[in-house]
């Protein structure tokens, strides 16, 4: 997966809890920018699972960009492709 | 529920406090979106079992949500680098209890936890939790 995927991935995530597209943006900060509480940091993880299949850990000590969320994503992606082969 | 402050007697005892309010409807939602296998990312098997078979569902679900983010707050560093499902709530008596797995039970031990105190209280479709740490 590239991040362009994942990108979109984590777009329509974040449309999904009605975040405004103009706000989503690669630079945006997940709790600064865009004012996500605990409650939607989990349903990111859990939409994340459901969509791709993945467990990323969200809660971190310092605020996220999207593009870093990405970079966990791809990570997570690989884990998982090194798990089944 | 019986007040637990007077569980304990030393001011000294309390090694950390966690207070969560959370609303019902919103953890609805997410339950209501998600499968049972996503769900454990944040509970574990015997949570699902027990809050998808009580009386009142949602608000099961809500508390041990709320409870899981109290504890984290009294570890003192919330949900960072444990997981969700290392905090697991047991609801089945009248006062919750709380049993820590893996990462969450190692940071518990360095910081001298012993015991849980859990309290909550359901406002107006919130549930708000209450945890001291002895």
């Amino acid at each position: 997966m590239n991040i362009v995927k994942s990108m979109n991935t984590l777009k329509e995530i974040l449309r999904e809890l009605g975040i405004s597209p103009e706000f989503i943006q690669p630079n945006s900060l997940l709790y600064q920018d865009l004012q996500l509480d605990s409650t939607e940091i989990v349903e990111i993880s859990l939409a994340l699972k459901r969509k791709l299949g993945i467990k990323v850990k969200l809660e971190t000590r310092q605020d996220k960009t999207l593009a870093e969320v990405c970079s966990l994503i791809e990570s997570a992606m690989s884990k998982k492709v090194g798990e089944i082969s | 529920m019986k007040p637990i402050f007077k569980s304990f007697t030393k001011k000294t005892d309390i090694k950390g406090i966690g207070v969560d309010l959370i609303s019902v409807h919103r953890i609805a939602k997410l339950i209501d979106h998600y499968n049972f296998e996503t769900l454990t990312l944040l509970f574990t098997c015997s949570e699902l079992n027990y809050c998808r078979s009580a009386n009142n569902s949602n608000r099961a679900y809500a508390l041990s949500f709320g409870i899981k983010e109290a504890v984290g707050k009294a570890l003192t560093t919330g949900l960072v680098g444990i997981d969700w499902n290392e905090i697991e709530v047991d609801l089945t008596n009248e006062r919750p209890k709380v049993f820590l797995h893996g990462k969450a039970e190692i940071k518990a031990k360095n910081l001298g936890i012993r015991q849980w105190l859990v309290n909550w209280w359901d406002l107006d479709c919130h549930v708000l939790a209450h945890v001291i740490a002895i």
